[in-house]
């Protein structure tokens, strides 16, 4: 008999697939609150396995093995051989969200196939988990091809070389050369960069996904976060289509959901308090993506209690944070203590916020994607957290400056202007931020090169704080290729990573998250 | 006349899937099951001449289902269907009375084998 049109199965295994995997979900929260339960483990259980059954029926390889592999990590706790642990079951859950994840990519073979399973700099291991393209899914699947990701990788690094050659080329061409209207060699460099250019930009298109992906699995979170907290949410999803880098979009899917976690355990109040408190029993939680002048703007706000600014600065007093005589805290200085590692307002753990999730770890988070973290707060009425992002990490915009004898580069993702200093007799003017030299942040003890000659300064921004960096001159600004550097875990360097410039000179990328 | 099965598979993806299976072969699917106390209720109500069951399903399992219905039955021909990895179930259902099995993904040519073979 002839092979199946698997493409016929493909509505009843999406809607199939959807239930299972909010069965194994709501089970592994009732695992939670009660680790030894047979029958959540059962169901936990029974719904992987049926969606291994089903993916491999149709040729999802990736989700079945997915499904197979937790699977397999669930059959001893169900046959009783092991116990349910934390972590593993903190695993399970990020697993059984990779799962939900790869059903909605195949419920949607335009984001699919676009999702070609692209991990460049951080392959988290829920990257590949719907990696799998419909084969048979009818409309469009032919104007879609899967590429492996490493052939993308290298597109971009190919790119990123030819971008650095180009430059060096045209920085070498001949002052009569360039001064010539119709010197030939420098209309055909002109045309081949700016051909490049588009090149460049295609490359980079195909490494973009909409930010859809990101979403499809947090619906369901965020409903039984609210269940199991007694909560009443409408959560609203907004700017799905907006695109962006995969790695990106990897990368900010635990910190966005460290924040929903957090609006609906801290932000959004109990039904009964909100009703006293003159709102509407059911509280209001938005996640949304804009793109905003090359950037990426992801924003979490809730319309729950806001963040007691009392209660912080009191415990920041006590825990030594701020000085006891310190002021009311406005949303920069609430942010900045928000984030020191570990700093919690909860009175006392509870299961959901329990993890030792903290504002701290999203900074960090935003922080290694080149981003920054914005808080706006009010007390009764609710809090917005927004992470502005670059739209791809594989490429930033940067001002070059010089100091000494070395070139920094810095994002220009924090850069609000740039300035010549005034003189150092005059007065600084009321409310300027604070003036600080970029030598003195990055290489802390090293004699200063020369100091007292008038220098530039550029006004950066990050977490909620302005500081005014003084350089020695301004060299340019460029599209700069991150290379990111390990650094180990706890150690803290002022730098977000190296890049080559047009010149072939090596160039420190400034962290401006650390040194503001 | 041709042969009645009963389809046993708490996936309704996967009941449809096999129906169309075995529809397309000739078979007529008498009745569907999603839990296997479901399906030894139904097996006894429709005495199909085939029962498909999966092994994993809810309120009892396919292996439990088989032993009630070959006790019901001793000639009653149960297919089993696993899933990859559960080898070691499959000798405990054909204990329990299965005939034979296939192994999810399903090609349509083994179930068809597999079924034809067990009718006779």
């Amino acid at each position: 008999m002839p092979d199946l049109d698997l493409s016929r199965y493909l509505d009843l295994f999406v809607s199939e697939g959807r239930e299972h995997a909010a069965a194994l979900g709501a089970a592994l929260l009732e695992l939670d609150a009660s680790p030894s339960s047979v029958d959540a483990i059962t169901r936990a259980f029974r719904a992987v396995h049926t969606v291994k059954g089903m993916a491999a029926a149709m040729g999802f390889d990736a989700l079945a093995e997915r499904a197979h592999v937790m699977e397999s990590a669930l059959d001893p706790v169900r046959a009783g051989s092991e116990r349910m642990t934390a972590p593993l079951l903190a695993h399970l859950l990020e697993e059984a969200d990779a799962l939900a994840r790869g059903v909605e990519e195949i419920a949607h073979p335009v984001d699919a196939s676009a999702a070609t399973g692209i991990t460049t700099s951080a392959p988290s291991a829920d990257a590949t988990g719907g990696a799998d393209v419909p084969r048979t899914a009818g409309v469009d699947a032919e104007r879609y091809v899967r590429v492996r990701a490493n052939r993308l990788d290298a597109l971009t690094d190919l790119a990123a070389e030819v971008d650095i050659a180009l430059r060096a080329l045209d920085r070498a061409l001949p002052a009569n050369a360039r001064s010539a209207p119709d010197d030939p060699v420098r209309l055909a460099l002109g045309d081949t960069l700016r051909a490049f250019r588009e090149l460049r930009e295609q490359i980079l298109t195909t490494r973009m996904v909409p930010a859809g992906q990101l979403f499809s699995r947090f619906p369901r979170l965020v409903r039984e976060t609210a269940r199991t907290l007694g909560k009443d949410v409408d959560f609203v999803l907004d700017g799905g289509e907006v695109e962006l880098d995969r790695s990106v979009l990897d990368q900010v899917g635990d910190p966005v959901m460290h924040l929903l976690r957090n609006a609906i355990d801290h932000g959004i109040e109990s039904p009964d308090a909100r009703e006293r408190a003159g709102k509407p029993a059911r509280g209001r939680l938005t996640l949304s993506v804009q793109r905003e002048a090359g950037f990426a703007v992801v924003r979490v706000a809730d319309d729950g209690r806001g963040i007691a600014r009392d209660a912080v600065r009191a415990r920041a007093i006590a825990s030594g944070v701020l000085p006891s005589d310190a002021a009311t805290l406005d949303d920069a200085a609430l942010l900045h203590v928000l984030t020191r590692a570990g700093f919690s307002t909860a009175d006392h753990v509870t299961e959901i916020s329990g993890r030792g999730v903290g504002l701290d770890v999203v900074d960090a988070a935003a922080s290694g994607l080149g981003g920054t973290l914005e808080l706006r707060t009010v007390e009764g009425r609710g809090t917005a957290i927004t992470l502005r992002l670059p739209l791809s990490v594989a490429v930033v915009r940067a001002l070059l400056a010089r100091v000494g004898n070395e070139t920094y580069a810095i994002p220009f993702t924090h850069v609000e202007e740039t300035l010549a200093l005034p003189d150092p007799a005059e007065p600084i003017e009321a409310g300027a931020p604070p003036m600080v030299a970029l030598h003195d942040r990055l290489a802390a003890g090293a004699p200063s090169p020369r100091r007292g000659s008038r220098g530039e300064g550029v006004t950066v921004r990050a977490r909620g704080r302005r500081v005014t960096l003084v350089v020695d001159e301004f060299v340019g600004q460029q599209d700069v290729v991150v290379k990111r550097f390990d650094v180990p875990r706890g150690a803290t360097i002022p730098f977000a990573g190296a890049t080559v410039l047009a010149d072939g000179a090596p160039a420190l990328i400034v962290d401006v998250n650390a040194i503001v | 006349m041709p042969h009645t099965v009963l389809v046993c598979d708490d996936a309704v993806f996967m009941r449809t899937m096999l129906s169309d299976i075995l529809q397309q072969a000739g078979f007529t699917v008498i009745g569907e099951a999603d839990t296997g106390a479901v399906a030894v209720e139904k097996y006894k109500q429709l005495r199909p001449d085939l029962v498909t069951m999966d092994i994993v399903m809810p309120d009892m399992g396919g292996i439990d289902a088989v032993r009630e219905i070959t006790a019901f039955d001793p000639n009653a021909k149960v297919v089993m269907c696993s899933a990859m990895g559960q080898q070691a179930l499959v000798v405990d259902a054909i204990q329990a009375g299965a005939k034979d099995f296939v192994v999810k993904p399903f090609q349509p040519s083994r179930v068809l084998e597999a079924v034809e073979r067990v009718i006779g």
